[in-house]
């Protein structure tokens, strides 16, 4: 059904794994593949909570730039403006966002580097699980861009704005241990235990889930 | 350098350092202590990236000078009208599209307290001292720095603003009123390496837009900001693109 994310359910836990090692990138086919995910699977499965996580070493090494920059540019080329294809890429933000929709908990758990988009996502779900030499971050200004799916939005509502600005206009990767002081980061493990911790926070997190602890 | 009244603006390459200068304690003579219009012209000049404000001498600022306030009350429709501005005077501040950094010395106080907490970033030095003594006064903070404090310290900012308590620099960054305080004793110098840390390989483009929806996010709605975040992606990505085919 999916190529480049991998979908399974063990013991009425949703496992979401970006599935394109080793650096898990959200391509063009990931973004396909998130959204059909969550408009037509993840709500009919007969699930309490849900884990995302990367195949292998890495959760994810974010968008793929030239992905993005070339669909951005034939589209500005083609229509003559930026409408069409903001309206387009807007969708993904939305889709990134509506994690907070789902009346479970949604548990990112994260090994290796987890940045831009990836870490945009992240900030999308609920509950934070690091392996301790995870990397994280929104390098996106380094390129001459800013983060473009959410991560804008969700990171002040996080930190604190003084914050979340030497963040983003840094676009400097932290650690989880800084992530962890800020409340970014919920939880960190060694990087083996990451997802048998997430699988333990994911049982102790639905018993008692209450839906408006998602707002954001 | 260019001088109005209590307030100086200078250049020094990509920054502008915006200094209050007005005596020992730096009192802001007027609740509207710079003409706005003027400080929009320096604000918005070319290849600006980013401001540091800071108090020329030992302080940051005092705040009000009293006697002056008291005489203004004397006029309700003048004061009001001057308080008005003052507090536009700072929302321009805060809505900047680059970085404002206030660099405190000394004692920050009442209105002082308020212009630092329209700022972005503060940093201070370690014998920095934070009040709002308005209370102690029968007054309130009267530029929006209760709503500001508030905002950021939630129900940690009702003893400062209700009982007017003084805190010093380590009791400030433990409850997140400064981001950071300088080894030494002026906070300038971190200021300008914090301002230069954040936007020294940025183009001016990247630096307005990544403010511009930072602030959005405060506030718009989310589907706006969101919405914003898309298009300023876009536009940067057209010319990210241009750059490489260059």
């Amino acid at each position: 059904m999916f190529t480049v994310i991998n979908w399974y359910i063990k013991d009425k836990i949703g496992f979401l794994e970006l599935n394109n090692p080793p650096s898990n990138p959200m391509d063009s086919a990931f973004f396909e593949e998130f959204y059909w995910w969550r408009t037509e699977v993840v709500e009919r499965a007969d699930i309490k909570a849900v884990i995302i996580h990367g195949n292998g070493r890495h959760f994810s090494s974010g968008a793929v730039l030239d992905d993005l920059l070339g669909i951005i540019n034939r589209s500005h080329v083609q229509s003559g403006d930026l409408k069409k294809i903001s309206n387009f890429l807007n969708k993904n933000s939305r889709i990134f966002y509506s994690l907070k929709d789902l009346k479970i908990p949604v548990i990112a758990a994260i090994r290796g580097v987890c940045l831009g988009s990836a870490f945009e996502l992240a900030l999308c779900s609920d509950y934070i699980i690091c392996g301790e030499k995870a990397v994280l971050g929104l390098p996106e200004t380094t390129f001459g861009l800013i983060p473009g799916c959410t991560g804008t939005y969700t990171l002040p509502k996080v930190v604190k704005k003084s914050l979340a600005i030497e963040l983003i206009l840094s676009g400097k990767t932290f650690s989880p241990q800084e992530a962890e002081k800020w409340g970014i980061v919920h939880s960190i493990v060694p990087t083996k235990e990451v997802l048998k911790n997430a699988i333990i926070n994911a049982e102790k997190l639905s018993a008692g889930f209450i839906k408006e602890l998602k707002s954001l | 350098m260019e001088q109005s009244n209590i307030l100086s603006w200078e250049r020094q390459g990509d920054f502008g350092i915006l200094s209050i200068s007005n005596g020992k304690e730096n009192y802001l003579d007027q609740p509207d202590f710079i003409d706005i219009e003027l400080l929009r012209k320096w604000t918005s000049e070319e290849e600006l990236k980013g401001i540091i404000i800071q108090g020329i001498g030992r302080n940051f600022s005092a705040g009000a000078d009293l006697k002056n306030l008291t005489e203004l009350a004397k006029n309700q429709n003048l004061l009001a009208e001057k308080i008005n501005k003052g507090k536009k005077i700072l929302e321009l501040i805060e809505n900047l599209n680059i970085p404002v950094i206030a660099s405190i010395n000394g004692v920050c106080f009442g209105g002082g307290l308020e212009i630092a907490l329209a700022c972005h970033i503060r940093i201070a030095s370690e014998r920095a001292l934070f009040a709002f003594p308005e209370t102690n006064h029968g007054l309130i903070p009267g530029l929006g720095g209760g709503y500001r404090i508030t905002r950021l310290l939630r129900n940690k900012a009702f003893e400062i603003v209700l009982k007017g308590d003084m805190i010093n620099a380590g009791n400030a960054i433990e409850i997140g009123l400064i981001d950071y305080i300088s080894e030494k004793k002026d906070s300038f110098e971190m200021a300008k390496e914090k301002l230069k840390s954040i936007t020294s390989d940025r183009s001016l483009e990247v630096i307005h837009y990544a403010m511009q929806a930072i602030h959005n996010a405060t506030m718009l709605s989310r589907e706006e900001a969101l919405k914003i975040e898309t298009e300023l992606f876009c536009k940067l990505a057209v010319k990210v693109k241009d750059h490489y085919q260059d």
